[in-house]
């Protein structure tokens, strides 16, 4: 269950990162098919979330991330679990 | 950066030292767009979080003197030791004998000149060539540095091997170096365009090693190692203090070659990325000492 607000930050980080519009970014789209992305600008974006969100994302998404809703899933469900006892 | 068109040679092929130099035996004009007026050419030391990049790199120098235990008036060798921060300031504020080594002549009259200009000449000797050629005492040294230098050195082992033959029996070795995070790590991304950008087309030759291979190293060589630090936070905050220099002398780099600081900032930002995903950067204490 992805959580309201994550989608829209992640949108935001993407955004200012590899400066396109917003029109350019749609949850479905495959992150490495944005124009100027390369890795480092992917990692820049996996770092930042885990800075604003305060968690920490496993190997396997921070270099294998595709889409906005795919790391919206894996930040929500971080989040989840912290607040989860 | 690499502009003279050298041949890299196959890790095990001859010293890496002829086409490091194409990196580090530049006019210093180029480092003095972006470093610290010290021009030391690795991480700061930020225990405040606040400060600029001169007072980080004194506060780092001082964490080196104290990692290598000096009280004042030691003899210490610096391998690899740049434009002479570390040599001159030992000299200066601990009265050591340093001996500083280079492989690159411009290097070498650049820390002449400036120990002389700082009163400490006499107290400063820089050994022109590479670390397994330059003729230096056994067992004489008390402190030994290795300040992002090892990672140019074809055979590691063999350099912790003379290091360990070069000091006195309680002497100390300081080594900081970028790391791969681990073995998976560096086969996954060693051969990836960025690392290939900044490790050969920026250093000429370098090579990024886990930290538990340097440990098995030194372990190897004989040592009894005292301590690991991280450092990959500082590292990160004196690259983006780098970033901001190299862009705020855009025009004057770029006079000295064209485009040159837009590549600069790009192996900045290749560097910065990759920390506590791909790299790591690590500063290992070892001591001679049973």
């Amino acid at each position: 269950m992805i959580q309201p607000g994550i989608e829209d930050a992640i949108k935001k980080i993407v955004q200012s990162t590899l400066n396109l519009p917003e029109s350019e970014i749609d949850s479905s789209t495959n992150l490495r098919d944005l124009p100027g992305v390369e890795s480092i600008k992917i990692l820049r974006i996996v770092a930042s979330l885990e800075k604003k969100f305060d968690v920490r994302l496993d190997d396997q998404v921070v270099f294998r991330v595709s889409t906005i809703e795919e790391l919206a899933g894996a930040v929500s469900k971080l989040v989840e679990e912290r607040r989860t006892p | 950066m690499n502009t003279t068109g050298q041949k890299t040679p196959r890790p095990g092929e001859g010293w890496s030292h002829g086409v490091t130099n194409t990196h580090y035996d530049q006019d210093p004009r180029l480092f003095q767009l972006f470093l610290d007026p010290s021009m030391k050419y690795s991480p700061g030391l930020f225990p405040e979080g606040n400060e600029d990049l001169e007072t980080a790199q004194h506060k780092k120098m001082h964490f080196i003197a104290r990692q290598l235990g000096l009280k004042g008036g030691e003899r210490v060798l610096d391998v690899g030791c740049g434009w002479g921060s570390l040599v001159c300031f030992l000299a200066r504020e601990y009265g050591c004998e340093v001996v500083g080594v280079t492989p690159a002549p411009r290097q070498a009259d650049y820390i002449r000149a400036r120990a002389a200009r700082l009163g400490v000449a006499g107290k400063v000797r820089i050994e022109v060539g590479h670390f397994h050629e330059v003729s230096l005492p056994t067992g004489a040294f008390q402190g030994m540095t290795f300040v992002g230098s090892i990672t140019h050195f074809h055979d590691k082992p063999g350099t912790l091997v003379r290091a360990w033959s070069l000091l006195k029996p309680t002497g100390n070795v300081y080594l900081s170096e970028t790391c791969f995070c681990n073995a998976a790590k560096r086969r996954e991304f060693e051969s990836r365009p960025g690392t290939k950008f900044v490790l050969q087309d920026t250093f000429g030759w370098a090579e990024l090693l886990p930290v538990s291979d340097y440990v098995r190293y030194f372990e190897d060589a004989g040592f009894s190692l005292r301590g690991l630090v991280d450092l990959t936070e500082e590292y990160f905050r004196t690259i983006e203090l780098w970033s901001e220099n190299a862009r705020r002398n855009r025009q004057a780099l770029d006079a000295i070659e064209p485009d040159l600081c837009e590549r600069l900032l790009k192996y900045f930002e290749i560097s910065n990325a990759g920390w506590g995903y791909t790299s790591k950067q690590y500063a290992l204490v070892a001591s001679k000492r049973r």
